[in-house]
C-alpha cells in the first residue's frame, strides 16, 4: 500500500477509521451497486450514525467541528473503495448541506440540516442547467413572487443523488433582477416537481445522477434559504469553489487505489521467468506515479491547511489542487491499466472500473479546462 | 451504573504474528497492535446500555505496554469515559494469574456495577480471565454470553454451548464475557476523536495497586521452538494406478 505523510494524530485516526468503515461498509456494496446503478441509500443512515457527513460542520449545527481536511480524509478513504459511493455520500457531507449551512435560519437548520448530517434526509444540490454548465450565468430557471409564495420554474440537470433526493437545494435567478440568486429547497412530492430521468454514465455507476424538472413548484417563504433579496452569483457558489479540494481529495484516493491494484498485480504476474514489475518498463511506472501521487497529496492537503486558515477562499489553489489531483489520478490509472495488460481491459477487473471512474474528476466541479482558465487568470494572463 | 470494560491490546490478526525464541514472549514488534476485535464489541455492550441510560459510565480498562494508550484513545473515541492504562516493567510477560490478580485491583480501585470482557483473546487465548477476575473481585461471573441485557440490578444473558442453551442471570455486580455473536463495534467518528483527548486517563503501575509480583507466585516459559516449515507433500500422478497408489500412501502412514 502506497504510504504517504501523516496529517497530524487526529486525522490519521479518522483515516484509520475511514478506512475499516469503507473496508466493511463500501466495499461490500460496490459491486452490487455498480452493476445495479443504484446508490445503496442505507449507507446514508450508516455514514451519518458514524459522525461522517458533517465532520466539517460546527458542533452547534450537528456537525463534527472539524476542519474541511477532516472531510477531505474521508473522502479520499471512500473514493479508495468506490468513487461512485464516495460522490453520493460527499454530495451529502458537503454539496447538498452546503447551502442549508450557509444560508439557513436556526429553524431551516433544524428541519433539513440535522437530520441530513444523520442521514436521515437526503437533499441534492440543483445548480447546473441542459444550457449552463461552467458558464454558471446563463441560467434560466427562475423564482417569481407572487403575494406571498415563491413559483420556481425551470430544468436542471447532472444532479447527483437526485434521484434519490428527499429534497433539493435549488439554485435560480429571482425574476426582474438580473444578477440576484435565490437558493430554495423543494421537497419530494411538492407539486411539480420531478425527476424527470436517472442519467447513464461511463462510469461512477453506483452513483445516481438525475434531470430535474421544475414546472410552477410554489413555496412559502419557509422554504428561501438565502436572504430575502437573493445572494450574488459568487456567493452562491463560494461553495463550489471550496469543493474542489474534496474533488481533489477524492481523485488522490482513486490514484491511490490504481496505484496499489497495480503494484500488487506486478508482483504476483510473472512473464519470462520473473514478475513483471522488475523489468525496467513497469518499474518506471510505479516509480513515476508514486512521486505523481505525493505531489497531489502535498497540494491537496496544502490546499485544506489555506482554507482553514485563511478567510477568504483561495480560488487559485483550489483550482491548482483540482487540477493537478484529477490529471494525476487520470495519469496514474492509465499507467496501471498498462500494467495489467489484457486483465486490465476485461470487465472484471477492478482496474477496469477505476480507468472509467477517473474522467469523472476532469469534469466535474469545472472541467480541466475551466481549471485552466481560472489559473491562468490569476497570473494575470 | 459504572461499567468497566476490558481492553487488550493485541498483534493484528492481519499481520504476521510470531513469538521471540530467546524470550518466549510475543513479538509485539512483528504485527500491528490493535485493540482485540471481541472488546470492540464488549465496548458497543455498555455504550448501547449507555445509549438508552444516561448517567451511566463506562471506563476502559487496559494493562500492556506503552503502545497501549492509542488502543485506550480508540475505545474513547468510541465513546467511553475514561481511560485506565496499567504500564509496569514488571508486568512483561505476565502470566493469566498475575494479570488478573492486576485487573482485578484496578477494577477495585476504579468501583464498578458491571464489567464486561470479550470471551477469548485472539492472541493467548487463554479464556480465562473473565471468571478469575469474578473470583478474584469475590462476585458472579457469567461467562461466553451470546446475548445480553443489563437492568439496574441485575444482568441477563444466554450462554450456547453444544450441550445446550442456557439462561444465565446474576446480580449487579458482576463479571461477563461477551462472544462473537454480539453486534459489530460503531466506528469512532471525528468528534469522538476529537472528545477523547480531553477525556480523563489514568496510568497506574502495580505500586499504585499494591502489588509485587514474585518470580516464584507466575509461570514461566521455559523455551519455543518455532513450528517446522511444512515439508512438500506427495503428488499422485494419475496414470491409470492413482486409486491404488492413493490406498498403499493411506496404509503406509496408518490412516487406513
Amino acid at each position: 500500500m502506497i504510504s504517504l505523510g501523516s496529517l497530524g494524530t487526529d486525522l490519521d485516526e479518522l483515516r484509520q477509521v475511514a478506512r475499516a468503515f469503507a473496508d466493511r461498509e463500501i466495499e461490500s456494496r460496490v459491486d452490487e451497486a455498480e452493476s445495479a446503478e443504484h446508490f445503496p441509500t442505507e449507507l446514508f443512515r450508516l455514514a451519518g450514525a458514524n459522525g461522517f457527513i458533517g465532520s466539517h460542520y460546527p458542533v452547534d449545527v450537528g456537525g463534527g467541528g472539524g476542519g474541511i481536511a477532516a472531510a477531505m480524509v474521508l473522502r479520499e478513504e471512500f473514493s479508495y473503495s468506490s468513487v461512485g459511493i464516495s460522490s453520493g455520500l460527499g454530495h451529502q457531507d458537503h454539496v447538498g448541506t452546503a447551502y442549508l449551512h450557509r444560508f439557513g435560519s436556526p429553524e431551516q437548520i433544524d428541519r433539513w440540516l440535522r437530520p441530513a448530517l444523520a442521514g436521515e434526509f437526503v437533499i441534492a444540490m440543483a445548480v447546473t442547467e441542459p444550457d449552463a454548465g461552467s458558464d454558471v450565468r446563463r441560467m434560466r430557471s427562475k423564482a417569481r413572487r407572487e403575494g406571498n409564495e415563491w413559483v420556481i420554474t425551470g430544468r436542471k440537470t447532472f444532479i447527483t443523488n437526485g434521484p434519490l433526493a428527499d429534497g433539493i437545494a435549488i439554485v435560480v435567478r429571482l425574476a426582474d433582477t438580473t444578477d440576484r440568486f435565490g437558493v430554495f429547497v423543494v421537497l419530494r412530492g411538492d407539486p411539480g416537481y420531478q425527476c424527470e430521468r436517472t442519467l447513464g454514465k461511463m462510469g461512477c455507476n453506483s452513483s445516481e445522477v438525475g434531470e430535474l424538472v421544475f414546472d410552477d413548484v410554489r413555496v412559502g417563504p419557509d422554504r428561501m434559504l438565502s436572504p430575502e433579496g437573493g445572494s450574488s452569483l459568487e456567493d452562491v457558489l463560494d461553495v463550489l469553489v471550496r469543493g474542489r479540494v474534496l474533488v481533489a481529495a477524492s481523485a488522490l484516493g482513486l490514484a491511490r487505489r490504481a496505484f496499489d491494484v497495480g503494484m500488487e498485480y506486478a508482483k504476483q504476474r510473472e512473464a519470462f521467468g520473473r514478475p513483471i514489475g522488475r523489468f525496467q518498463e513497469i518499474s518506471m511506472k510505479f516509480a513515476d506515479a508514486s512521486t505523481a501521487i505525493r505531489a497531489a497529496h502535498l497540494i491537496t492537503y496544502d490546499t485544506a491547511a489555506l482554507l482553514e486558515r485563511d478567510s477568504t477562499v483561495p480560488v487559485l489553489e483550489c483550482s491548482q489542487a483540482k487540477l493537478f489531483a484529477s490529471e494525476t489520478a487520470v495519469m496514474v490509472v492509465d499507467q496501471m491499466m498498462r500494467v495489467f495488460g489484457g486483465a486490465g481491459f476485461m470487465q472484471s477487473s477492478v482496474i477496469e472500473r477505476l480507468y472509467r471512474d477517473a474522467r469523472f474528476f476532469t469534469i466535474v466541479e469545472g472541467t480541466v479546462e475551466i481549471q485552466h482558465r481560472i489559473i491562468s487568470s490569476h497570473l494575470g494572463l | 451504573m459504572k461499567i468497566v470494560v476490558l481492553i487488550k491490546e493485541v498483534p493484528d490478526t492481519w499481520g504476521d504474528r510470531r513469538l521471540n525464541s530467546e524470550t518466549g514472549l510475543l513479538d509485539r514488534a512483528g504485527a500491528e497492535p490493535v485493540v482485540d476485535e471481541i472488546n470492540e464489541r464488549a465496548l458497543e455492550v455498555a455504550l448501547t446500555y449507555a445509549d438508552a441510560q444516561t448517567g451511566t459510565e463506562i471506563v476502559a480498562l487496559a494493562i500492556g505496554p506503552a503502545s497501549v494508550p492509542t488502543s485506550l484513545r480508540k475505545a474513547l473515541g468510541m465513546g467511553a469515559d475514561s481511560a485506565v492504562h496499567v504500564l509496569d516493567d514488571a508486568l512483561v510477560g505476565a502470566d493469566i494469574t498475575l494479570t488478573a490478580q492486576v485487573i482485578a485491583a484496578a477494577i477495585k480501585r476504579i468501583g464498578f456495577d458491571l464489567v464486561i470482557a470479550g470471551n477469548v483473546s485472539t492472541d493467548g487465548g487463554g479464556s480465562a480471565i473473565p471468571s478469575m477476575v469474578a473470583e478474584l473481585l469475590g462476585v458472579p461471573g457469567a461467562t461466553y454470553l451470546n446475548a445480553v441485557e443489563i437492568t439496574v440490578d441485575a444482568v441477563t444473558g444466554r450462554r450456547e454451548t453444544e450441550a445446550g442453551s442456557f439462561g444465565v442471570k446474576a446480580a449487579l455486580p458482576a463479571v461477563i464475557s461477551i462472544t462473537e455473536a454480539l453486534p459489530d463495534a460503531r466506528f469512532p467518528n471525528f468528534k469522538g476523536i476529537m472528545a477523547a483527548k480531553k477525556k480523563p486517563f489514568e496510568t497506574l503501575s502495580l505500586g499504585d495497586l499494591d502489588i509485587t509480583p514474585t518470580e516464584e507466585s507466575r509461570s514461566i516459559v521455559l523455551n519455543v521452538t518455532q513450528r517446522p516449515a511444512r515439508t512438500a507433500g506427495t503428488v499422485i500422478t494419475d496414470e491409470g494406478d492413482a486409486g491404488q497408489q492413493l490406498a498403499d500412501f493411506l496404509a503406509k502412514n496408518q490412516l487406513i
